[in-house]
């Protein structure tokens, strides 16, 4: 009665079958291998093919083996090199105003024009930072579950969201200064021009980073640079109107990129289009945005502080410092590294998670626990050596090239490559706080940031010369980083519930 | 004036939302039993499923529960000042108090595989009852998962679980409980079509109310669910924890079904190991419109054998593309028509290399069609070469079509068939072919196809009409509530 069944774990279709879970698991596959009760009987002799289960469970149950299957990596370089990505249309503009004077935004201005160009450009990016955030989150969403319509629908109410904000506060900015005569009203309009202009391409580019298509957004990038170029260089046009129409190609090449992409799938979608509403989108996303927006202020809170310091002498009552506006630029080399050092070590970080819970005992979280709380702390030291020997060889180009005007400002320059890796550090608790699902956990320590930047930038640059505000950023960075990693820490303490509640 | 009777009508993957031969019993149930309202609550994969169906007028209402596809689990899209509402009153003080006894009251019956499943089905009314007040999200998020922890510890099968598949588990289990979110409307009688998360309502409105359960299973589900976890890649713990909530789950509908219909001896077979009291089961088999399919043959004048079937592996699709091979052998002029739209597409390319590697293109045609009677009355032979079934529509339509069948012995088919058709043993081609050639080319091939087809239109006339198929509910209906003392009459 125990005759060894032939065939009964790898029939046509189950090449891979799997260790029987129990007696009934070996009945079903006795009868789609064709075992009927009369075949139990015909052939093997038993009774039925239930018997016969029963029979051939312990056999089958011993022999075959359980599946594990390992988590894909990424390899460290690639994923560095994934967060380093997010500089590069930064990189390729500070590379075009080295070469040729000017790029999609900024360079070589007058006084005047060049604050104006300033405060749009810091405005896009602190305007736009949550709507960018918001996009990114729930595109990515519906992007994961197949649902490429409602991506495209989500991403379009998010950008429409972002614009509408950038517009009004744009309107708004325009009127306060009309009332105040802060600056003349064109260049008012040329700082609301570049905020909008500015925001809509980091809308477009953010979908373009959710699509995986980095290169992508260089192209359009380039693209845009190529226009302006032709503009100023071959039809001798002014900088200001070149670079308008510049970003705007550029933010149409990004669009067109995205939708290169996501046209073919939406046509493909077979299932109906989601509807959404602002309520239900700022209930799921506002963490995020709020995130966004924080973060965007800590980046250039200082720089805000120094363009409105020792102001008196000049006709607006704000001022580029350019000076200032170099040493901090050089020394964000050093951020743009240490950001490539996030993305990989979370990466890394997230490989560890997931490869440690399909060995880790549910029995005993707490040590899961303490090893995530371990390599938490523990990257920290990992990451050092980058910013040091970057600081360093940074700090020495600046000196033989000659590139920075006076001592004060490589004081702003070393206190500006001591204040990105603290930035980094604290980029490193968010990014664990984000993989947990806990962005909000991370709200109130960047607003703190945010909060001492402002304070203490405002009282020593009042009392004392606009290039002290680097310290209000060393403050606002060490700051954001004790809060990040105290917050992260926390989380970790409790990592095995987080890491299941964030992927509910 | 009586008012209507309201059938609560609970579907999982079917009705109104896919196509399939339950949704089509659903679609005929509702249509030919136009004196009662019926309330389709369906269990869906995401919420953008479109429904597929023209609905009948007395369809009163369609709630769709997605089980994927939301941002949260238990999202059910509502206005967000009742989500914010329900999420602030989700307090770690209310959720220890009213969701964890009974959250670990039902994890513990699902690691015992449903050994208790009164405390099962009233541990569910617990909980469906506390989702209508507070938010299944918050409290997954809550204190969920120390407690799925703690009760994993306590069993000796699942102690050795590592957290990624505790969490798995557990993510399942915040997914499925989205039924229990879902409020139940005022019905006369409960039917479902299945013993799986579409039978809760079931369940909860018999404890609940007192109203009728009919659990109708087409399929057995946790027999499909078994054959599923063979090839799954789930870790080998997720798989026994996934059929233990199954059995958990079918245990309770099976207990507190009134009455369990079944399409055959097979199926019965099937429901009684699992649990289900033998005094419920009935048999009540399915049934095709004879004004549809007309019995008037005209058979092509080349050999051509008739498949019907959604492209999949448990349709047996590439056991008939070997058995094709071998039929050609006999009738070198034989056509396979395979009909069917395709469900899994790994399995058509395999389907269509396997017809390339035997040279098959000329005698294997993959297409669909809108008139499948005229596929029937074309057809020399339907054949069925499917691993798994439970009575299949095809099988009556060819037998209502008087076209002869041949099939393998799966499910109810033979019962269903009876002396009607020829039987080949599953996932054997050989023997597939065999009955083939003998119905295409045997000594008395032309005589032998006529007797089965008069054969099995009779019995197919005579026992599987929709008429008989919805009159038996019609009167089980009036039944079971006639012992509630109601009535389904107008």
């Amino acid at each position: 009665m125990s005759t060894p069944v032939p065939g009964v774990l790898t029939g046509p279709r189950m090449p891979d079958s799997r260790a029987p879970i129990d007696e009934f698991d070996v009945a079903v596959r006795l009868e789609t291998q064709g075992v009927t009760d009369e075949v139990a009987h015909a052939l093997y002799g038993y009774g039925s093919t239930m018997r016969m289960a029963v029979a051939e469970f312990p056999r089958m149950a011993s022999e075959a083996s359980g599946l594990r299957v390992p988590a894909p990596s990424e390899s460290w370089l690639k994923a560095f090199l994934h967060g380093a990505s997010y500089a590069v249309p930064m990189f390729i503009s500070a590379l075009a105003i080295a070469l040729q004077g000017f790029s999609l935004w900024g360079g070589d201005l007058e006084g005047e024009t060049a604050s104006a160009v300033a405060v749009g450009v810091v405005a896009s990016f602190i305007l736009a930072g949550g709507f960018v955030q918001g996009l990114a989150l729930r595109m990515s969403f519906y992007l994961g579950i197949g649902e490429h319509s409602s991506a495209v629908k989500v991403a379009g109410l998010w950008s429409g969201a972002g614009m509408l904000f950038l517009c009004s506060a744009s309107a708004v900015f325009l009127a306060v200064n009309t009332l105040f005569r802060w600056m003349p009203f064109s260049l008012g309009v040329t700082s609301a021009g570049f905020a909008i202009s500015l925001g809509a391409l980091f809308l477009a580019s953010a979908a373009l980073y959710v699509l995986e298509m980095r290169l992508a957004v260089a192209g359009a990038t380039l693209a845009g640079l190529a226009v302006t170029t032709v503009c100023v260089r071959i039809l001798d046009q002014p900088v200001l109107p070149g670079q308008f129409l510049g970003i705007w190609t550029a933010t149409g090449a990004a669009v067109a990129a995205a939708w290169s992409r996501l046209g073919p799938l939406c046509r493909q979608s077979t299932t109906t289009i989601r509807t959404f509403t602002v309520a239900r989108e700022t209930l799921i996303a506002w963490a995020s945005a709020a995130a966004g927006v924080l973060y965007y202020l800590l980046l250039f809170s200082d720089r805000m502080i120094a363009w409105t310091a020792g102001t008196q002498a000049a006709l607006l009552p704000v001022m580029f410092r350019g000076d200032y506006e170099t040493a901090v630029g050089l020394a964000m080399i050093l951020f743009v590294l240490g950001a490539g050092w996030v993305h990989a070590s979370t990466a890394a970080f997230r490989h560890w998670a997931q490869d440690s819970r399909t060995v880790a005992s549910a029995a005993e979280p707490w040590r899961l626990n303490q090893n995530a709380g371990r390599r938490l702390l523990g990257g920290i030291p990992l990451f050092l050596p980058l910013p040091v020997l970057g600081a360093v060889a940074i700090y020495y180009t600046a000196q033989s090239l000659d590139l920075l005007s006076s001592p004060e400002m490589e004081r702003v320059l070393v206190v500006a490559l001591t204040a990105y890796p603290l930035l980094v550090i604290g980029l490193w608790g968010r990014s664990i706080l984000e993989m947990l699902n806990l962005v909000h956990h991370g709200l109130l320590p960047a607003a703190a940031a945010v909060l001492a930047d402002l304070v203490i930038g405002y009282v020593l640059t009042r009392t004392g010369t606009y290039s002290l505000a680097i310290y209000s950023f060393l403050c606002g960075s060490a700051v954001f980083a004790a809060g990040m990693i105290l917050a992260a820490r926390r989380a970790c303490r409790q990592f095995d519930h987080h890491y299941f509640a964030a992927h509910l | 004036m009586t008012s209507r009777p309201s059938i609560l009508l609970c579907t999982e993957g079917t009705y109104p939302h896919y196509l399939g031969g339950v949704s089509v019993w659903c679609e005929q149930l509702i249509s030919n039993i136009p004196e009662a309202d019926f309330h389709v609550l369906s269990v869906v994969h995401t919420p953008v499923q479109p429904v597929r169906f023209k609905l009948p007028a007395n369809v009163v209402s369609v709630t769709p529960v997605a089980l994927w596809g939301t941002e949260f689990p238990g999202d059910r899209c509502e206005p967000v000042s009742e989500l914010s509402a329900r999420r602030a009153a989700t307090v770690p003080a209310v959720i220890a108090e009213r969701f964890v006894p009974p959250f670990r009251s039902v994890v513990r019956s699902i690691l015992n595989s449903g050994a208790n499943p009164d405390a099962l089905g009233r541990a569910l009314l617990d909980l469906h009852g506390y989702f209508q007040s507070f938010d299944l999200y918050q409290s997954f998020c809550g204190q969920a998962w120390e407690a799925f922890l703690g009760e994993i510890a306590e069993c000796p099968r699942f102690r050795g679980m590592t957290l990624a598949e505790a969490s798995m588990c557990l993510g399942w289990l915040a997914r499925f409980f989205s039924i229990l979110t879902t409020p139940l409307p005022r019905a006369t009688v409960t039917h479902s079509s299945l013993a799986g998360l579409a039978g809760i309502p079931g369940v909860l409105l018999r404890i609940r109310d007192g109203v009728p359960y009919v659990l109708s299973e087409h399929g057995i589900l946790l027999r499909e669910v078994y054959a599923s976890m063979a090839n799954s890649e789930y870790p080998d713990a997720c798989r026994a924890f996934l059929i233990a909530y199954h059995r958990a789950i079918a245990a309770a509908n099976y207990h507190f079904a009134d009455v369990i219909t079944s399409l055959g001896d097979f199926n019965a077979g099937w429901q009684k190991r699992f649990g289900a009291h033998p005094g419920k089961i009935r048999y009540m088999p399915n049934g095709v419109d004879p004004r549809r399919f007309l019995c008037a043959p005209a058979p092509a004048p080349r050999p051509t054998v008739l498949t019907l079937a959604r492209i999949y592996a448990l349709k047996g699709i590439t056991n008939l593309i070997e058995s094709a091979a071998i039929v050609r052998r006999s009738v070198p002029n034989v056509r396979f028509r395979i009909l069917g739209e395709i469900a899994d597409i790994d399995y058509f390319d395999e389907c269509k290399a396997l017809v390339a590697r035997h040279g098959l293109q000329d005698h294997i045609e993959f297409c669909e069609s809108d008139n499948p009677a005229e596929e029937y009355r074309s057809a020399w032979v339907y054949c069925l070469p499917s691993v798994s079934e439970a009575m299949p529509f095809v099988i009556l339509e060819a037998m209502m079509s008087g076209c002869p069948v041949v099939a393998t012995n799966v499910g109810n088919v033979a019962q269903t068939l009876g002396q009607c058709g020829l039987l080949a043993q599953p996932n054997n081609p050989l023997d597939l072919a065999a009955q083939l050639v003998t119905l295409l080319q045997g000594p008395h091939a032309p005589e032998l196809r006529s007797r089965l087809a008069s054969s099995g239109m009779q019995r197919a006339r005579a026992t599987f009409t929709i008429e008989a198929a919805t009159g038996r509910f019609r009167e089980l209906y009036q039944e079971i509530t006639k012992c509630r003392h109601l009535s389904l009459v107008c």
